[in-house]
């Protein structure tokens, strides 16, 4: 009896103990991130990626024991779709005790904007925009994951001339802080390689225009000798569409948003035949881009494939729990944006990470042509050495 | 000079000219729209955008959701139609029609744009959709190019414009409800129902609006952000003259036109050209060009 008795309370002890470590979390305390993405109005679906691709890192990144030992936990703000609305969001998230860095904008005005206030309280913000006027800022405490605009102007440029064989391109391009930046400095970077784009050939179209018609008619009536697309992933698709529609027959390249999910998958068959530099496709072929392209086919499946805004929110994640690591902290702020500096060829999803003065850290982009209704990658085209 | 010289080559200007008409055919739908609501009930429709929006989600789940023929999509689209229309009515308009604070119901259009923008976000999601065109393909003559889709919008266009001009000149339904917008006391003393009156504008409004939203769609995808087109449309209604539909008709033809050759001159100032022109009109007429003075009426 006392045996007996002996036995199940070993039993029971042992299976206490067995038990403990189910009954405590994995985690030694949490860290928090914030993120700030248009989660309703009228880009939606632009937030639909940054919280998708923000959580799938949180996922990956939990997966694999969190950040030091902690769990990482989110915070999400909604910035809708004005400037006013944005900073509103992103002063909230730097004013949570809690969130020691975050992502902000997609839209580059609005990380302009709030770049004061991230000044002030001294908190890391991973800019989702790639305006080259973000760097211009000088602000120690903001980062940008994509390559900005000078650099992907010159990339523009060169797949017009070199790749294409453009001579007299005209550029259209939306008038606002992204679409001016990036055309001024293809057309600078076009100069630089001996072919001056003359004022007639610049059309801008305004950021909510959905009548492309009459700019297009221009266009096919003029002499130019290829078209250079810049715009959001929702112009750009009706632009593609509206060129088929009239008839245009010079070759095309576009920005990023030409390359999209967003365009493809909206225009269709109106997309194909435009070639891209795109911060992202899915048919990416290093092992980081194509386990994350993998992974989010996976995790969102029957959801459109992964776009640009997505893995930009993806990486900026990572960069962070790199930096935490680097830093050896998850709560000393300012370490933590120190440690960014340290950052050297980093394997991303979308690119090879590097510290550079400007801030931003991406080293390359994806020469892409889109054919029956994919991205198909041609090349990846480095503006500096990973 | 430059965009003097482009616009007056013959194919660009004959272009540009087919593209302009059929956007005023767009904006004079939701400005006739405009019109009737001002008339009826003396009420601004800050919401006119969004309907036309709703009209052409509600096209395209027909379509593509449900998956209607043609025959059938569109008769179930006017029900639909009729059903938004009195619904708007009921919720934005009915319960405010006494109040106190006679621009409460101008404030209420405004939350419902809202509403109805987010309700559509969440019903059929944050991409665009993809309406294919009534008619494919493009009529060409000589190295003109014209989308059929933009032909049969001035087309449709056209016959509604004359079909709300017969109802409202010709037929006894048009002029009872006209009796009840102008004096609704009397008009319910003579028997006439002012709710059906009133609620009849409003499906002729939304009608009016989601036929735009259905003719335009396939040009600029279904999306939430069809509803910026409203400006257009007011600016249509202040330059033909405030509450005369053949005014607005004319003046969303107008600003059509203006936007379509302004895109020579300058592409990135054209809204502003186009709201220059409205000043410039206002400034010789301030009435409109069909509007009537208030001095004179005084």
């Amino acid at each position: 009896m006392m045996r007996s008795t002996g036995i199940r309370l070993c039993l029971c002890i042992l299976a206490a103990l067995l038990a403990f470590p189910l009954a405590v979390s994995a985690f030694d305390g949490t860290v928090t991130f914030g993120a700030v993405a248009p989660m309703s109005g009228t880009n939606i679906m632009v937030g639909d990626f940054v919280r998708n691709g923000i959580l799938l890192a949180q996922k990956h990144i939990n997966e694999r024991g969190g950040i030091l030992g902690k769990e990482l936990k989110i915070v999400f703000e909604d910035e809708v779709d004005n400037l006013q609305a944005s900073v509103n969001a992103m002063t909230k998230i730097i004013n949570y005790p809690e969130v020691v860095a975050f992502f902000g904008s997609t839209y580059s005005a609005n990380c302009i904007a709030a770049s004061p206030v991230v000044l002030q309280k001294k908190i890391t913000m991973f800019a989702g925009g790639s305006s080259a006027n973000i760097p211009k800022e000088k602000n120690p405490y903001v980062w940008q994951v994509r390559m900005t605009d000078d650099q992907s102007g010159l990339l523009l440029a060169k797949a017009a001339t070199q790749v294409i064989g453009m001579k007299n391109p005209a550029v259209l391009y939306v008038a606002e802080s992204f679409g001016t930046g990036l055309m001024t400095q293809t057309v600078s970077a076009l100069k630089g390689l001996g072919i001056d784009v003359p004022e007639k050939n610049l059309y801008a179209h305004n950021p909510d225009e959905k009548q492309f018609s009459p700019i297009l008619t221009q266009i096919i009536n003029s002499d130019a000798d290829g078209l250079i697309g810049i715009s959001h992933q929702m112009p750009a698709a009706v632009i593609t569409m509206q060129a088929t529609a009239a008839g245009i027959d010079i070759p095309l390249l576009g920005s990023s948003s030409f390359a999209s999910v967003v365009c493809r998958e909206t225009a269709k068959e109106a997309s194909d035949g435009w070639m891209g530099v795109a911060d992202w496709t899915p048919d990416v072929t290093t092992p980081e881009g194509k386990a994350f392209s993998e992974a989010y086919r996976e995790e969102y499946k029957g959801k459109p494939d992964s776009d640009m805004p997505a893995v930009t929110a993806y990486d900026s994640l990572m960069l962070f729990a790199e930096a935490c690591k680097i830093a050896n902290t998850t709560t000393d702020r300012e370490a933590i944006n120190n440690a960014l500096y340290k950052i050297k060829a980093y394997k991303g999803a979308m690119s090879t990470y590097t510290y550079n003065d400007n801030h931003c850290f991406s080293t390359s982009q994806f020469l892409t042509i889109n054919e029956n209704q994919r991205a198909v990658l041609k090349e990846v085209v480095y503006t500096r050495e990973p | 000079m430059q965009g003097l010289n482009i616009l007056l080559q013959p194919n660009v200007f004959m272009q540009l000219t087919i593209n302009g008409v059929a956007m005023g055919m767009i904006y004079a739908l939701m400005a006739m729209g405009l019109i009737l609501l001002i008339r009826a009930i003396g009420v601004m429709n800050f919401a006119q955008g969004e309907l036309l929006m709703l009209g052409a989600f509600i096209t395209w789940g027909l379509t593509y959701q449900v998956k209607l023929p043609f025959v059938l999509m569109i008769p179930a689209a006017m029900l639909c139609f009729a059903f938004v229309g009195v619904v708007f009515m009921f919720v934005a308009y009915w319960p405010l029609r006494t109040a106190s604070y006679p621009t409460a119901t101008v404030i209420s259009t405004m939350g419902a744009a809202m509403v109805i923008r987010e309700i559509a976000t969440i019903t059929w999601g944050s991409l665009p959709l993809v309406s294919a065109p009534l008619v494919k393909g493009v009529v060409r003559v000589g190295s003109l190019r014209l989308q059929y889709q933009y032909l049969l919008t001035i087309a449709i266009g056209a016959v509604l414009i004359f079909l709300v001009f017969v109802l409202f000149e010709k037929l006894y339904a048009g002029r009872i409800m006209q009796a009840a917008a102008q004096d609704k006391y009397a008009a319910e003393l003579l028997g006439i129902p002012t709710v059906l009156t009133t609620a009849a504008t409003y499906i002729i409004v939304v009608t009016l609006a989601s036929v735009g939203g259905y003719m335009i769609a396939p040009v600029f995808l279904v999306n939430v952000t069809l509803g910026t087109l409203q400006l257009r449309a007011f600016a249509g209604v202040v330059t033909g003259g405030f509450g005369s539909v053949k005014g607005a008709i004319v003046g969303s033809l107008f600003i059509g036109l203006v936007e379509s050759y302004s895109s020579t001159f300058t592409t990135t100032y054209k809204d502003a050209v186009v709201f220059l022109v409205l000043i410039v009109v206002l400034l010789f007429r301030p009435q409109g060009l069909f509007g009537e003075r208030v001095a004179d009426k005084a």
